[in-house]
């Protein structure tokens, strides 16, 4: 039933646009294509706002102003400036697309970790099915907007407008505007279509730049079907017809699916529908002519009325017949079922999919008798997607594989127990499936993986050996496009070796204009990353390419016979291939909760060697070592592929890794250990999973977390901060353990000193660099005589680093101006005095008290004009003059590194605890500048970061 | 009441179709007055009901209302002064609505609209009480949608519609011009009983010269976008239509008017 109830609660929300389209169609006779635009305007701000927190309510009321701003701009330049109401609707339209994306800020917003009304609506519930639940709470919501909104249109203002799209001339005679009325209700009407974006995204929990295509020509169905079915003068039945048409257009689009239709075909369908009721209603409702059946069968009015009443009570009957047959088939079906779900028709996704089907014959299951697989493509319509999945679940599917990032976003949304394995999807993290390999749903696991576009461009900087000027294209909608321009900029910023030449396109037409600019840009390649609309025109940069012998690189091992001349990248037959292994361990039984996500294993490096001696151009042998498929004469040749790189590691290891607090420096560290694990393939060299605990600053919690980790009996902890080394060393006396981001782990009692520790932990101990910065003090101030520097002594780590400040000021001739303070409250104060006595550097080392109010202290101290200097390098974006701390990043990545070190077999207690302070220098030149403070270019040089 | 003052207005100027459709139209009409207008096509005279009624407004000169200036305000602004019915039955009324809602409309003329009910039992019953008195028997059917109607009953309502809340200007745009003869005669009967009735100033375009001399307190006429004559009621009470077809022969004489325009003028007007 899931899938009838599913669509009826698509139908529900997607009710509210089709109302929207009634006010302006039938009310207005004005037939808007705004909404193709203010839908996804009300997806967007709801998204937006609700991701920001606010209530999904509150959410929706801003959804439906923003659309109704977007109608009010329709309505205003169709009255105003007289231009043809489509054409208004289409500017707007078009406009809003880009308005949208700024809303938006990317083409795609998960809101699957954010509370909805669904979430809400979940709270309340009292036991029922979770989507019979919304559907009784959804058309609950349904009849209070009937109501009210039918009653609105027996107003004196509703009877106006409906007036006004009825006769204009006599309105205008009976003293009413008119043009006012029109953007009023052109207004409302996308008011209603923002409000059921709004829900509609918060429904399939994202919302997409793309979800309004198409939108008026479903409602416009809706409205239809509904006038169809019921044709009633009264304004409460009219609405009434609205809603059930949009019912029924779900429920059409549910059953078509179900009976196998390609829903590529459902747009043919919907429109010879629409046409054929157009027809039929047209034959009903016609005055003067009337079509004469057979039989000179002519219908009288009450016939007419009985005729349609038989004809939608027929419809009824076969919907349930069919209903109550697919559903009763479905429920025999033993065989375990894996449904796949296809977003689009694109290349890469049926690639997939292949190599997934090849794969698990392969593996040994006979489709047909050992597994059951069905199939369902979406052809890239994002509520059809929802409703193969609503369709997948009610034909009991045992295991969802979607394929693509939409799909899994879809898949996600509504399979919360039932195992989920994607396959190419770009970055799982982006649309909030798991935060890392590791930390996931635990009924999800997939393949994931971007183009290795470092070790392409390391292949391009072997091949040329100079300074390249790389050509790019891409499509801004898309956020996968996006997100490798960006991976590509930073490459290009960290390696220096190249420039990149950029050119954004909106649909394939654009790409060979494109590809011409780049060139009269004189690029000396183009770098091509994957992006659909780009390698649907591939021919039109492959034109371009040989005219000027600017050969293409990419990543997708399918261009190499079309004309690239080199590869590397992966091949998404791989992708299905390894996700195939992955469904294989889940039908063994093994729980998906401790799969990690897994990258893509195999790296196709292609070379076409026509293009090669075409242009000229001289291969490294070691380039040519490193190619595993080719082209050569027109031919494609490429390597087999073992699928035992595909095979899960034997021995199975796990480890905790344990954060007490969400700060930017603990969460550095982590993000560093678990880079390393994740760039080092330690789940599959050492088949280990990593489990992320995190206690949120609360001690209590800190104790359990630790006792969790005991009694779960972990291989390894991992542990980032004081407290979290602290709690679980008390508790913990075997498990190996290590600790990072520890000021001084022998003022903690862990240890007597670095090498005799407690036998079962070792660490790094990451102390301030105080020694290091009263020193660069010197080099900078050489005339410098007083340091003021505030400190709570509650905090023990404050009191070491101000123990090590007395020190080191003695050894570089400062006087420490010392002020102590026990709350926030108290630094202005204490600030003001200690700049009294006449400081010329004021100096905050580990002090947690004094860093949160980091800001204010540089503003007061800029006034004064007196340098600041502090131990944290995120402070540099306070307005801090200097700033010399640990990259605690690093500290995470050494911590992994000693990790690695015992997993291989060394003891803990063999290994000494290490100091490691990475040291990071920030300078802010601008306020060196202001001060007039002379700094030599040697220090400048030292920074690995400089504000100019 | 209405004060016209050197009224020009040209269509399409300055092009081969210009229309010079007003010149210099200077006219006084006083409260309660009932002027008929006459004259050929494309004389002015529904140009000059427009203009009155601010569908159209004059390239220059002035109008007065009831002693406002309303040369600038535009057709909806002028509504609480003026009511209209026009030639066209189903130009009046709004085809997809009930009696009851087009009433409403008319009885809030020139009022605001807000999000309110007003349309409740006291109303209806003064509604049905206005639409006995066309005696057309639609007093039982004011749920009926209006483009159910015939044009002579969506006529009889346009009209009611018009004077249901006593409008300070009538204007009757050949209103009786689509209908067949015996609603036509209907109409005109319903008409003189609400003008007589309210005391209405009214303004009535007609083709038919029988009406002009039968209806009405004076009579204008129009040639060429001027007015030609201007016939009080002393002086219509004793007239035919014979005299009124001389009384253009002879402004034809004084104006050098061709005879072919006799013709016209006695064809159309016959």
């Amino acid at each position: 039933m899931e899938l009838w109830i599913g669509a009826l609660n698509l139908g529900f929300l997607y009710a509210f646009l089709a109302i929207g389209t009634y006010i302006t169609y039938k009310v207005y006779n004005f037939p808007d294509i705004t909404v193709d635009g203010s839908f996804t305007t009300g997806a967007a701000v709801a998204s937006v706002l609700i991701i920001g927190g606010m209530n999904p309510f509150i959410a929706v009321v801003f959804s439906f102003a923003a659309g109704a701003c977007a109608g009010f701009v329709t309505g205003f330049i169709h009255t105003k400036f007289k231009i043809n109401g489509l054409l208004a609707g289409i500017l707007v339209m078009t406009g809003l697309y880009s308005i949208n994306l700024r809303i938006m800020g990317k083409s795609n917003i998960p809101l699957l970790n954010s509370p909805g009304f669904v979430t809400i609506f979940e709270e309340y519930n009292p036991g029922i099915n979770h989507e019979l639940w919304i559907l009784i709470l959804v058309s609950l919501m349904m009849i209070v907007v009937w109501l009210l909104l039918s009653r609105f249109f027996q107003t004196d203002l509703g009877i106006t407008m409906r007036a006004t799209g009825d006769n204009p001339v006599m309105v205008s005679a009976s003293g009413i505007n008119t043009d006012k009325m029109k953007i009023f209700g052109i207004a409302m009407a996308n008011g209603f279509v923002g409000l059921s974006g709004g829900f509609v995204a918060q429904y399939q929990g994202f919302s997409d730049i793309g979800m309004g295509v198409g939108a008026v020509v479903t409602s416009l169905a809706a409205v239809i079907i509904g006038e169809a079915i019921i044709r009633h003068r009264s304004v409460f039945l009219k609405i009434v017809s609205v809603i059930i048409g949009s019912l029924i257009f779900r429920l059409m689009v549910a059953l078509a699916l179900l009976v196998g239709l390609d829903p590529n075909d459902l747009k043919l369908i919907t429109a010879i529908f629409v046409l054929l009721t157009l027809i039929a209603s047209g034959a009903f409702s016609s005055e003067k002519k009337k079509i004469n059946f057979p039989l000179k069968f002519s219908l009288s009015k009450n016939h007419r009325r009985l005729f349609a009443s038989l004809a939608a009570a027929v419809v009824l009957v076969v919907l349930f017949f069919l209903v109550y047959k697919y559903t009763f088939q479905t429920s025999v079906q033993k065989k375990l079922t894996i449904g796949i779900v296809i977003a689009n028709d694109s290349d890469i996704l049926i690639k997939t999919r292949d190599g997934f089907l090849s794969e698990i014959e392969r593996i040994g299951y006979k489709i047909g008798d050992d597994i059951t697989i069905i199939e369902k493509n979406a052809n890239g319509d994002i509520p059809t997607v929802s409703t193969i999945v609503d369709n997948f679940i009610n034909q009991g599917v045992d295991v969802f594989l979607p394929i693509s990032t939409a799909s899994t976003q879809a898949v996600m949304n509504k399979v919360k127990e039932k195992p989920v394995i994607f396959a190419t999807v770009a970055d799982p993290f982006v649309i909030g499936v798991g935060k890392n390999n590791y930390d996931h749903p635990p009924n999800v696991t997939g393949i994931y993986g971007t183009m290795p576009i470092k070790e392409l461009l390391d292949v391009i900087t072997s091949i040329y050996n100079r300074k390249l000027k790389l050509g790019a294209i891409w499509n801004p909608s898309f956020p996968n496009s996006v997100h490798n321009i960006k991976v590509l900029q930073d490459v290009i910023a960290a390696s220096g070796t190249a420039v990149l030449e950029g050119a954004t396109i909106t649909n394939s037409s654009e790409v060979y204009q494109a590809a011409q600019s780049l060139i009269s840009r004189n690029i000396d390649v183009f770098f091509l990353i994957p992006d659909i609309t780009v390698y649907a025109a591939f021919e039109s940069i492959v034109k371009a390419s040989r005219a000027n012998k600017v050969p293409i690189f990419t990543g997708d091992v399918e261009r190499l016979q079309d004309g690239a001349i080199a590869v590397y990248g992966y091949e998404y037959f791989v992708s299905g291939m390894q996700a195939a292994h992955l469904v294989d361990r889940v039908i063994k039984g093994e729980n998906i909760a401790s799969i990690p996500f897994e990258n893509y294993k195999v790296v196709t490096v292609g070379l076409n060697y026509d293009i090669i001696s075409e242009f000229g151009i001289s291969i490294p042998e070691e380039v040519k070592a490193m190619s595993n498929s080719k082209v050569e004469n027109g031919k494609f040749y490429k390597n087999e592929i073992d699928p035992s790189v595909f095979a899960a590691p034997s021995i199975k290891r796990k480890a905790a890794l344990f954060q007490f607090t969400d700060n930017a420096l603990l969460n550095e560290t982590a993000e560093g250990v678990r880079s390393y694990i994740e760039k080092n393939n330690f789940g599959t060299k050492y088949n280990l999973t990593i489990d992320n605990k995190n206690a949120q600053g609360d001690f209590a919690t800190a104790q359990s977390i630790a006792s969790e980790i005991v009694a779960k009996k972990y291989d390894y902890v991992v542990t980032v901060s004081t407290v979290a080394m602290q709690a679980v060393a008390n508790g913990n006396k075997k498990i190996p353990h290590i600790f990072a981001a520890v000021t001084d782990p022998l003022q903690s009692g862990v240890a007597k000193t670095f090498s005799d520790h407690q036998p079962n932990l070792t660490g790094l101990a990451t102390p301030q660099p105080v020694e290091s910065t009263l020193k660069l003090m010197r080099e900078i101030f050489p005339d410098a005589k007083k340091i003021g520097m505030l400190w709570n002594p509650a905090e023990a780590n404050s009191e070491i680093c101000t123990k090590k400040a007395r020190e080191a000021a003695k050894t570089y001739g400062f006087i420490l101006k010392e002020r102590i303070v026990t709350n926030t409250n108290e630094i202005e104060e204490a600030l003001k005095s200690v700049i009294a006595d006449g400081i010329d550097i004021f100096f905050t080392s580990g002090d947690v008290t004094v860093s949160m109010a980091v800001p204010s202290i540089a503003v007061t101290l800029l006034k004064k004009r007196i340098p600041f200097i502090t131990n944290t390098p995120a402070d540099i974006k306070d307005n801090v003059f200097i700033c010399l701390g640990a990259d605690y990043f690093e500290v995470g990545e050494e911590a992994a590194k000693i990790l690695e070190r015992v997993i291989k077999g060394e003891k803990t207690e063999q290994i000494p605890i290490q100091l490691f302070v990475p040291e990071n220098l920030s300078i802010n030149l601008k306020i060196a500048k202001e001060l007039d403070i002379d700094i030599s270019e040697k220090i400048v040089s030292r920074a690995s970061r400089v504000v100019r | 009441m209405i004060v016209l003052e050197n009224i020009n207005k040209t269509f399409n100027p300055d092009t081969i179709n210009e229309v010079k459709a007003l010149r210099g139209i200077n006219l006084k009409i006083k409260a309660e007055e009932f002027v008929t207008v006459i004259g050929t096509n494309g004389s002015g005279k529904s140009t000059l009901l427009n203009i009155i009624a601010g569908s159209i407004l004059p390239d220059s000169g002035r109008i007065q209302i009831s002693g406002v200036d309303v040369t600038r305000k535009r057709d909806y602004q002028r509504a609480k002064f003026i009511s209209r019915v026009f030639q066209n039955p189903f130009s009046g009324t709004a085809p997809g609505m009930t009696i009851a809602e087009n009433l409403l409309m008319a009885y809030q003329r020139g009022k605001y609209r807000y999000p309110k009910t007003n349309l409740n039992k006291n109303i209806l019953d003064f509604f049905r009480e206005q639409v006995k008195s066309l005696e057309m028997q639609l007093e039982d059917r004011l749920d009926n949608v209006i483009g159910t109607l015939s044009g002579g009953q969506r006529q009889a309502l346009t009209l009611l519609m018009a004077v249901i809340n006593k409008p300070e200007v009538l204007m009757l745009d050949e209103h009786t011009a689509a209908l067949d003869p015996k609603a036509a005669s209907q109409i005109i009967k319903l008409s003189k009983k609400f003008v007589n009735a309210e005391k209405l100033t009214t303004v009535m375009i007609t083709h038919s010269m029988q009406q002009a001399l039968e209806m009405g307190t004076r009579t204008i006429m129009m040639y060429k976008g001027k007015i030609i004559d201007d016939i009080p009621l002393s002086e219509k009470e004793k007239m035919t239509v014979e005299d009124l077809l001389n009384k253009f022969n002879e402004l034809r004489k004084k104006e050098q008017l061709t005879d072919e325009l006799y013709e016209k003028f006695r064809k159309e007007y016959y």
